[in-house]
């Protein structure tokens, strides 16, 4: 994964990985200075990486990537025809765009352990140390698939409808955050897409967070699956 | 005309659309549930207020109180303070995207380049600027339809004579409801400014970004940063701990529809004037530059 | 190589664009479209190489119909509308983003290719500093500069100055005497009766063959 190969320099110009990296400061700002930040690092660590807000800017910061690195039309005309398949242009974008936000998620973490630091007094006690750092992983792990399926699925609808529809997609995803009692889903008392995995602490046992992050996994690959052959079983026009 | 209007302007349509349906849901919300409080206490007045009941000296009991109606600024700002209401990070989205909408279409047209051998540039400035402002008329709309709405559910008699126990007491309104008509123009006036500064905001951010989706995002973004700037930086660190004063809890742009005026209406109508007035100097100072304006227009 | 067009129209809303297209491009030749502003000639040349789907009729590109997969014709050069390229890239670095996708070419090709179309010396200005015909330039070396099998430019010599034209004019002669097809559209008159073999007259959406264009 070379980082000159993934993506034109001119995504990665300096103004846009400003705007990117400012934007995910001010989300992990917002919730490091909430009343919930304590002298404790992984308090401080775990309130970021759960708060609604902190997760609405990260999402913001990865849906700007997509509107960066997506091309106009005109210059449409120029990859097309090099690729010889639209499928193939639409894979190698959303490639280059997993790449991409592999790196905004390391500087997410980066941010966030930096203002977990700050605030913590370098206390790093914790009461169960195995338990948390497993249930720790498995919500990270949930969060970078959330991000990616999102992300993939957006990049789709972007690639294939208007402006003006994506913004109306950007809006129910950026809002279901800031009033998520009516957006989620749930069967029984599991949360399914949506901010599901920021529902911590609803598993008994660290196996059960394993099942159900299973299940994430294979409903998000199932929704990217079926939106993906429908938006790419045919190249549409290029206006 | 009208299909050349709707297509330049369905925007602000669907912005007033999504204003007037989560205003009339919130404000429905807030009285059905009002209903079904006033029938559990009536219930519960006829289960346990009967002659010779323990609970007879406890205000469960007292009729007056629980089958009065709500007062006029109770549910005024009950209903602006639910979930659904536009508030916070949702009235700050409906206020800017139809005019980054409005805005990135213009720059992107070309039309200026035609405009300005037929008009002055203060004029488009001018234009611009006003057309863009013309996105508070749902919110404001929608307000003053919660404002009618609530004084016809309500006593409205409690409009010039505010509860005591409800509208002073409960929502800390003690000095700010003496004079209830100032505090409603004063209300109106405040959120109107706050509207204002996020189209200001806006309009800065649309000078060097013309393509929606980025001018929409980084529009927004810039907001929350204003706003985590003054809440953080210039409250927290500056007002609170350095000069250790309280009035820097009003150093918000944000909190307009649900009401923090804990350092009195003065403070934060002149913090909302003194937001709008240099957020417009920002607008002044960008648009002032004719020739870099149509630079940015040719540019890719 | 051979395009095969039969019965093609192309609607937009209630408009016929192009109505009833019927012709064959063969290689060995360059291929002239002729025509007023408006008249259909960019909407044809998007649906020889699938960036439009036909209302009506079909494509067939080498015996092949793209229309209804997700497949695009390859070994095609095209420059269709205004260029577009990264505005802070040069105009060599744009070129070399393009040339890395099939990996078929090296700097020098494209050194060449700016070459001939008389952009060498400014091609490690950024894009965003070229002027129209420079962008136009830069547009006509993408599309050349892979050694196509079929050449499609629409407009190419819209502010370019006639020295250029000349050379780029003398190119194509060359590819087409190496049998490759070539299919130019424009509204000068001169600049394709200089070049071409074959024309086509497009007139309110109507196409006709015509082996002169002075009877227009």
């Amino acid at each position: 994964m070379k980082f000159k190969n993934i993506a034109y320099k001119e995504h990665f110009n300096n103004k846009n990985v400003i705007i990117v990296i400012i934007i995910i400061i001010m989300g992990v700002a917002i919730s490091a200075f909430s009343p919930k930040t304590m002298f404790n690092f992984w308090n401080n660590f775990d309130n970021v990486l759960t708060n609604s807000y902190s997760n609405a800017f990260l999402f913001l910061a990865t849906i700007i990537n997509i509107r960066f690195y997506l091309n106009n039309n005109s210059y449409k005309y120029n990859l097309v025809l090099r690729y010889g398949d639209y499928r193939e242009y639409a894979k190698k974008n959303m490639r280059d765009l997993i790449n991409i936000t592999v790196y905004v998620y390391i500087s997410y973490l980066i941010i966030n352990v930096a203002f977990s630091l700050v605030f913590s007094y370098l206390n790093f006690s914790i009461s169960n140390p195995l338990i948390y750092f497993l249930h720790l992983i498995f919500f990270l792990i949930r969060q970078f698939l959330f991000l990616i399926a999102i992300q993939t699925i957006y990049y789709l609808i972007l690639e294939s409808y208007s402006n003006s529809f994506s913004i109306f997609i950007l809006l129910v995803i950026i809002l279901h955050f800031f009033v998520s009692s009516y957006f989620n889903i749930k069967i029984g008392n599991v949360y399914l897409i949506f901010s599901a995995y920021l529902q911590t602490g609803m598993y008994s046992s660290i196996l059960e967070e394993i099942i159900y992050s299973m299940i994430y996994l294979i409903i998000f690959l199932c929704l990217c699956l079926i939106i993906g052959k429908f938006l790419l079983r045919k190249k549409g026009e290029i206006r | 005309m009208f299909s050349v209007w709707i297509k330049n302007y369905w925007m602000y349509l669907l912005a007033f659309l999504v204003f007037l349906i989560l205003s009339i849901y919130s404000f429905a919300s807030y009285w059905a549930q009002e209903n079904r409080n006033l029938e559990q206490n009536l219930i519960n007045y006829e289960k346990y207020c009967y002659e010779g009941s323990e609970l007879l000296d406890y205000p469960v009991c007292d009729y007056e109180t629980i089958s009065k109606k709500p007062s006029f600024f109770y549910s005024l700002i009950m209903t602006f303070n639910s979930d659904m209401f536009p508030k916070g990070f949702t009235l700050v989205m409906l206020v800017i995207i139809p005019v980054c909408y409005f805005l990135t279409r213009y720059f992107n047209s070309g039309i200026i380049f035609n405009e300005l051998t037929r008009k002055p540039y203060s004029k488009i400035k001018h234009g611009l600027i006003l057309k863009s402002y013309a996105n508070i008329f749902p919110f404001i709309m929608c307000m003053a339809l919660i404002f009618l709405g609530t004084s016809l559910f309500t006593d409205s008699a409690t409009i010039l004579n505010p509860d005591p126990l409800f509208d002073k007491e409960y929502l800390s309104l003690s000095s700010e409801l003496d004079n209830p008509i100032f505090f409603i123009v004063w209300y109106f006036v405040t959120n109107i400014l706050y509207a204002l500064v996020y189209i200001n905001i806006t309009l800065f951010v649309n000078r060097k970004y013309h393509n929606f989706f980025i001018a929409t995002i980084i529009s927004f973004v810039t907001i929350v940063g204003i706003e985590l700037f003054l809440e953080l930086g210039v409250d927290l660190l500056f007002v609170t701990t350095i000069l250790k004063l309280d009035f820097g809890v009003s150093f918000n742009i944000l909190n307009g529809i649900t009401f923090n005026a804990a350092a009195g209406l003065g403070g934060v109508l002149a913090f909302a004037i003194t937001m709008f007035v240099l957020t417009y100097l920002l607008v002044y100072f960008s648009y002032r530059n004719k020739e870099k304006i149509i630079m940015d227009c040719e540019e890719l | 190589m051979k395009i095969e067009v039969k019965n093609v129209s192309k609607k937009f809303k209630s408009n016929y664009v192009v109505e009833n297209a019927n012709c064959v491009f063969e290689s060995g030749k360059i291929y002239g479209l002729y025509g007023r502003n408006g008249s259909g000639k960019s909407v044809f040349l998007k649906m020889l190489v699938s960036f439009y789907n036909p209302t009506s009729g079909e494509v067939l590109f080498d015996g092949v119909n793209y229309q209804n997969t997700s497949k695009y014709p390859k070994n095609v050069g095209v420059l269709i509308e205004h260029p577009s390229f990264f505005g802070d890239l040069s105009g060599f670095k744009n070129l070399k983003i393009l040339a890395r996708i099939q990996n078929i070419i090296n700097d020098k090709d494209i050194e060449l290719a700016l070459k001939i179309v008389n952009l060498l010396d400014e091609k490690n200005k950024k894009y965003k500093e070229y002027s129209l015909g420079m962008r136009q330039k830069l547009g006509i070396a993408q599309a050349i500069m892979e050694n196509p099998d079929v050449i499609i430019l629409d407009e190419p010599f819209n502010g370019i100055e006639r020295v250029s034209v000349e050379k780029i004019t003398n190119y194509l002669k060359e590819e087409r005497d190496k049998g490759k097809l070539i299919i130019v559209s424009s509204h000068i008159k001169d600049d394709l009766k200089k070049m071409c073999d074959e024309f086509l007259y497009f007139d309110a959406g109507k196409v006709s063959i015509r082996s002169d264009l002075d009877e227009i």
